[in-house]
């Protein structure tokens, strides 16, 4: 598994090119120590007075400790940008322009980085499999680095060990590349216009940046442009893992094909989610006092061949027989919020709690078939 | 270019307000102020196709 990071090692020993694009634009990234009364929100200068034409962020991370991010103007080179006097003189020209000259601070740990958007076509190669920056090089604007590595790491993690346990072949792998590699794809596309927007590679995106700064201060539809696009997860939506014979389509409301679950609030600190995790799914909405046997034979037999696969009974007030569990969804909230609208109806989550089939109402055959189809031999 | 929405009097009418509006930003900021002016426009206009055929349109003869 390669997951030696952005300087991959491994990535480089096979060869192997990233696609996609770099920004000129580098940054210093500085964690300081510091005290500072300003709420927990991230704070953008544009064209500051002491680094013109340059971009600098600020936000609050835990442990007393405050983010900055400062272009660097162009050619300046990284051995340069980190001398500490250099350092000094910045960050202490930063607190002078907000208000907080001479408070003091210490460095905890800086860098240098270039917002680049890259990732590899394909994160299987052999018997080698990429993940986390090894795989992909995104840029800090949508803040989806650290992020995204542990969405690789949970793909990577049920599919390889599947494989691993041969409860599912080969193809598995493909398909988290496949996925992973979608999901960083996405990410590019939206970062790197949040990347044009913080650091204007060219005179014209500087122009319409400026542009849709000054009209931001009147007019609320530009707004949206300089969202940072981090806040929607991604879904699986073409996945091989969907099952193409149920009734996705068929649905006006509820996570649809690949889309991570949405969460409900059950009652009193008590979520949906909490009750999930750990191999897959089945949410089996029913008022019936069982599931039905079919059902439970299919259940009964994969479990056989040792997936986990865990059955909810949503909609019951009693415990329903062959389900591990029973939510009541009393106030009928968890139906709804997933399009639910007479017993019978179920989702089929994978491990990583993806949707990988649902059925208005569901058979054994479907069930096995959607079984299959997320475990391909 | 689509039929004409404006007529005349109209467009005269805009003619003047961009000169004017041009000379009142001075030559540091009118690069500014036309660029506001398209997004305003094209937000109205509401139609991105239609944009970008106006960009292309705006493109020749330079």
């Amino acid at each position: 598994m390669a997951a030696d990071g952005g300087r991959s090692g491994i990535r480089e020993q096979l060869g192997l090119k990233l696609e996609g694009a770099s920004y000129e634009g580098r940054f210093v990234i500085a964690d300081i120590r510091i005290d500072l009364p300003l709420p927990t929100e991230r704070l953008a200068f544009f064209d500051p007075v002491w680094n013109p034409g340059n971009t600098i962020l600020m936000h609050r991370e835990p442990h007393g400790i405050w983010r900055v991010d400062y272009q660097l103007p162009p050619g300046e080179e990284p051995d340069e940008a980190l001398r500490p006097e250099s350092l000094k003189a910045r960050i202490d020209a930063q607190l002078a322009m907000i208000g907080h000259a001479g408070t003091p601070w210490e460095m905890d740990w800086c860098s240098v980085y270039s917002a680049r958007a890259l990732t590899l076509p394909d994160y299987r190669h052999g018997r080698v499999l990429f993940t986390g920056d090894a795989a992909h090089l995104l840029p800090i604007f949508g803040v989806r680095g650290a992020n995204t590595g542990f969405q690789d790491a949970q793909a990577l993690g049920w599919q390889l060990a599947f494989v691993v346990k041969g409860l599912a072949g080969q193809a598995l792998l493909a398909n988290y590349s496949a996925e992973r590699v979608g999901a960083a794809r996405e990410i590019i596309d939206e970062a790197g216009k949040s990347t044009r927007f913080m650091a204007p590679p060219s005179r014209g995106f500087r122009l319409l940046r400026d542009a849709v700064l000054s009209l931001s201060l009147t007019q609320d539809f530009v707004r949206p442009l300089y969202h940072w696009r981090t806040s929607r997860p991604h879904e699986y939506t073409r996945s091989m893992l969907n099952s193409p014979g149920d009734d996705n389509a068929l649905f006006t409301a509820g996570p649809g094909h690949g889309a991570p679950p949405r969460n409900v609030r059950l009652g009193a600190d008590d979520f949906l989610l909490d009750h999930l995790g750990g191999g897959f799914e089945l949410l089996y909405f029913t008022e019936a006092a069982a599931v039905p046997q079919p059902l439970q034979d299919v259940v009964a037999a994969v479990r056989a061949r040792g997936v986990a696969l865990r059955v909810t009974a949503i909609g019951a007030r009693a415990p329903v027989q062959g389900a591990e569990q029973t939510l009541a969804d009393a106030d009928g909230h968890l139906r709804q919020r997933y399009g639910v609208r007479a017993s019978g109806a179920a989702y089929l989550l994978r491990p990583d709690q993806h949707v990988c089939a649902r059925w208005l109402t569901l058979d054994a055959t479907r069930l096995q078939a959607a079984l299959d189809q997320a475990l391909p031999r | 270019m689509s039929t004409p929405t404006l007529k005349l009097p109209g467009l005269e009418a805009v003619y003047d307000a961009l000169a004017q509006a041009i000379d009142q930003a001075g030559p540091e900021r009118t690069e500014l102020l036309l660029v506001k002016l398209a997004l305003l426009n094209a937000h109205a206009l509401g139609d991105a196709d239609a944009v970008q055929r106006h960009i292309q349109a705006a493109l020749q003869d330079l």
